[in-house]
């Protein structure tokens, strides 16, 4: 785990929210789904706040979400991370379906996008959120089409927010399909995998886990109904 | 700076600045945030039974804290035993436990069990909210054993009462926790636990009355920096708990 010092460039709205961009001291590698938690200096905010990679080129970065507080360009800001696990899409799955279930951040999926893109693989996103800095190559349908894109495709990774999941597992898993369907989980996570304090803690078919520490990304098939 | 007070030295305790129970996870990480050695390592607070997270589960953010609702998720004791025990004891620092009795038949099996411990040199009593007087003395009764013990006081559950049943029993200290708050989420009011400097004067004023008692305290909530401690140390405050600090 590594801690960089940046420079916050821009803030900047998005569909749901704000985010920033950031520019770094050092490059910053990740797996798509992975987190980082992020404070600036001189900030009354108590705890770092947790966010997802979205965009990265050379020495920027852009992260969401950005909760509400008094960040501003020109701050520094100190990243730490990547934490967490992210998403594994097997090798063989060349047609890749991404969707942004409720009112998820679709932003989240864009990583795993543009790695999947690169390696010559076919990929679609359901979603409603209008989105930035799409790639030429992403189709995007909208979230009606949901089903299909789980059809079509060898692999699937979802956006949820944590109390989506129950009608998560209700629609995607339901169909005896056995292709892999990874599920990232949107979620309060205060300690940031410091403690196992069990306010991020999921149900799965093992017990109870934490999405800070064994997540945010989980294989879907393993996760159980609350 | 920074000496032991004799009711940690008597434990073998080398440092005044501790974790609340749970904070640094069931093993402390490699590196530590505050720059303060760890005198003893607190996991989180273990009930007889295995304890499920809270369904409403979340953290709440305000000016200066953060409420938590977790509902003590916790594997129970034995099982916490049997899964971190070897590892415990394999610590630097020595081990604190944090205990969840819902009675005092409950207090009693967990006092034996931490006896049972080598690693552990003493454990704090969270006590059931809501307990009558007389519930809390008979809990505090049946935590006797060979171990020296602490009782959790919420900063909310201060009073005269209160601190006077601890004061007769056999218990070493009080440690002055974290108090409960309700916020709106969304449209739910939420209820948990309260943590953050925002804390820190009503913290103070109530350990600072304690030490003037005569009672052994230690400041468990409201602590955000080394200095902050220093001065309570200086005080007569006789260890220093920190919670989120530890996730800066």
């Amino acid at each position: 785990m590594a801690r960089v010092q940046g420079i916050i460039n821009e803030l900047f709205e998005t569909g749901e929210g704000q985010g920033i961009s950031v520019g770094l001291a050092t490059p910053l590698n990740f797996v798509p789904g992975q987190y980082f938690r992020a404070a600036v200096d001189g900030s009354d905010e108590v705890l770092p706040q947790i966010f997802f990679p979205i965009q990265k080129n050379s020495l920027n970065l852009t992260l969401e979400p950005l909760r509400e507080g008094r960040w501003q360009p020109g701050q520094e800001i100190s990243l730490r991370g990547p934490l967490g696990n992210g998403f594994q899409m097997p090798a063989a799955a060349e047609h890749v379906g991404l969707i942004s279930f409720g009112s998820a951040n679709a932003a989240l999926l864009l990583p795993l996008a543009v790695a999947l893109l690169a390696e010559g693989k076919e990929v679609a996103l359901a979603t409603a959120a209008p989105l930035r800095g799409l790639p030429p190559a992403l189709e995007v349908l909208p979230p009606e089409q949901a089903q299909d894109v789980t059809i079509w495709a060898d692999g699937v990774a979802i956006s949820a927010w944590r109390n989506d999941l129950g009608q998560v597992i209700e629609r995607f898993r339901g169909n005896g399909s056995r292709k892999l369907i990874q599920v990232l989980v949107q979620t309060d996570m205060p300690c940031g995998g410091v403690a196992a304090c069990g306010v991020c803690a999921l149900p799965t078919k093992k017990g109870w886990k934490l999405t800070c520490k064994d997540g945010p990304v989980f294989v879907l098939g393993e996760l159980a109904a609350e | 700076m920074s000496e032991v007070s004799a009711v940690l030295a008597e434990l073998g305790i080398s440092s005044p600045w501790l974790n609340v129970p749970g904070f640094l996870g069931y093993l402390p990480p490699a590196k530590l945030e505050l720059g303060v050695p760890l005198g003893a390592f607190l996991p989180p607070p273990l009930s007889v039974i295995a304890r499920s997270p809270a369904s409403s589960r979340t953290s709440i953010p305000f000016a200066g804290g953060m409420l938590i609702r977790s509902g003590l998720p916790n594997p129970g004791l034995a099982e916490a035993m049997r899964q971190y025990g070897t590892r415990w004891g394999r610590l630097e620092a020595p081990l604190w436990l944090g205990l969840l009795p819902r009675d005092a038949t409950d207090a009693q099996e967990m006092s034996a069990r931490a006896d049972e411990l080598e690693c552990a040199v003493t454990f704090e009593m969270l006590l059931p909210r809501g307990a009558t007087v007389q519930k809390r003395a008979d809990i505090l009764a049946a935590a006797q054993g060979e171990k020296p013990f602490f009782v959790e006081l919420p900063l909310d559950e201060v009073s005269r009462e209160a601190v006077e049943v601890i004061r007769k029993s056999s218990a070493r200290g009080i440690v002055v926790s974290a108090p409960r708050g309700t916020l709106l989420q969304g449209d739910q009011w939420v209820s948990g636990r309260l943590y953050g400097p925002a804390l820190h004067p009503q913290m103070v004023r109530v350990v600072k009355d304690m030490v003037q008692a005569g009672l052994t305290v230690i400041a468990g909530c409201g602590v955000s920096t080394a200095a902050q401690g220093e001065a309570l140390l200086q005080l007569g405050v006789s260890a220093i708990q920190f919670d989120i600090a530890w996730w800066g």
